[in-house]
């Protein structure tokens, strides 16, 4: 199990409740118990719900963003479909169960969009979401921090704030680039 | 037969403002350059006087994003033959298309242009970058256009 504890509690209990059901899901592909297809519709069904509960986790309550949900999603159905063609050539592998994994744990993209939508009330145009291209990839425990410099105006100042533990190259770089990135009149600043 | 009827749909208030989508995508080519600007700045970040990724702006959508030095460009293109001798242990600071870059160890213990060696192995952040973030564009799309809903 990857370690969680630098998270907020709420994304820790999408990601543990996640994790049981790809884990279950893995424990059946290693038994033999189920096909390819069937673990990918399962896998997929998992990663919908997930996905949306964490982006609902994030906001702290049922959003309405449903285009930002759908793109969400479908980013990691892309991924599963290499995943399950992987599969099929290679038969499960040892190494899948924690591939699955990462599944689990890309829900974290989706939750920070939500917490953008708690903090301001709106999605901001933020060049990048924690885990969103770090090397770290969902291990990612870095976040947004959002001073709010005039709502009218949509003028935000972002800070991106590195967790405790985080210290990949590209969140170090992140860190000492974007605090803050400015949006001014909801444009981001070059 | 299968017939297939396309029918538009124009979200109310949406996107068909055009200053929006225009705000829209101006976000999406700076967002994309600031992530790009972070990524190699990371890759060469433990280098002595590292360089920083310079930004130039062609028109309104148009970016170059790039690192201006002669060490940078050897490593990203790689070479033919080098004429550096490492020092015994040497361990590079940069492998090839990872946008990171680590302590490494030791140096150059002498350069003979009378005896070439090896060439470097490109890094190809130039094209690593792009991959990754072509990959991740329609993400980041998404988000700027949401931003302006």
């Amino acid at each position: 199990m990857p370690n969680l504890d630098d998270l907020p509690a709420n994304l820790q209990a999408v990601i543990r409740e996640t994790l049981r059901q790809v884990d279950a899901l893995s424990a059946k592909m290693e038994a033999g118990d189920i096909t390819v297809d069937q673990w990918r519709d399962q896998m997929e069904a998992i990663i919908e719900a997930q996905t949306e509960s964490s982006l609902e986790a994030g906001a702290g309550e049922t959003v309405g963003a449903a285009d930002l949900l759908e793109r969400l999603i479908q980013v990691q159905l892309d991924f599963l479909a290499v995943f399950a063609a992987d599969i099929v050539a290679n038969h499960w592998l040892p190494a899948y169960r924690s591939r699955a994994q990462m599944y689990a744990e890309s829900v974290k993209v989706s939750y920070y969009n939500g917490e953008i939508i708690k903090q301001v009330g709106r999605v901001l145009p933020l060049p990048a979401m924690p885990a969103e291209g770090t090397i770290c990839l969902t291990r990612c425990g870095c976040s947004w921090e959002i001073e709010t410099v005039n709502a009218a105006n949509r003028d935000y100042d972002a800070y991106w704030r590195r967790g405790k533990t985080d210290s990949c190259a590209t969140c170090i770089e992140r860190e000492k680039q974007w605090s803050p990135v400015r949006i001014r009149g909801g444009e981001l600043r070059r | 037969m299968t017939t297939i009827r396309l029918e538009k749909i124009i979200p109310k208030g949406g996107l068909f403002d055009e200053a929006k989508l225009m705000k829209a995508l101006d976000n999406t080519v700076t967002g994309i350059a600031k992530d790009i600007k972070v990524d190699l700045d990371a890759s060469v970040s433990t280098f002595s006087n590292a360089p920083k990724a310079k930004h130039k702006l062609y028109g309104r959508w148009g970016r170059d994003i790039y690192l201006e030095d002669e060490r940078v460009t050897w490593l990203n293109d790689g070479t033919r033959v080098r004429y550096a001798t490492m020092t015994p242990g040497f361990v590079a600071k940069s492998v090839p298309r990872t946008l990171a870059s680590r302590p490494g160890r030791g140096g150059v213990l002498y350069v003979n242009r009378n005896r070439p060696r090896p060439g470097i192995k490109a890094r190809e952040w130039d094209k690593t970058v792009a991959d990754k973030w072509q990959k991740l564009l329609p993400g980041v799309v998404e988000r700027m256009v949401l931003s302006e809903l």
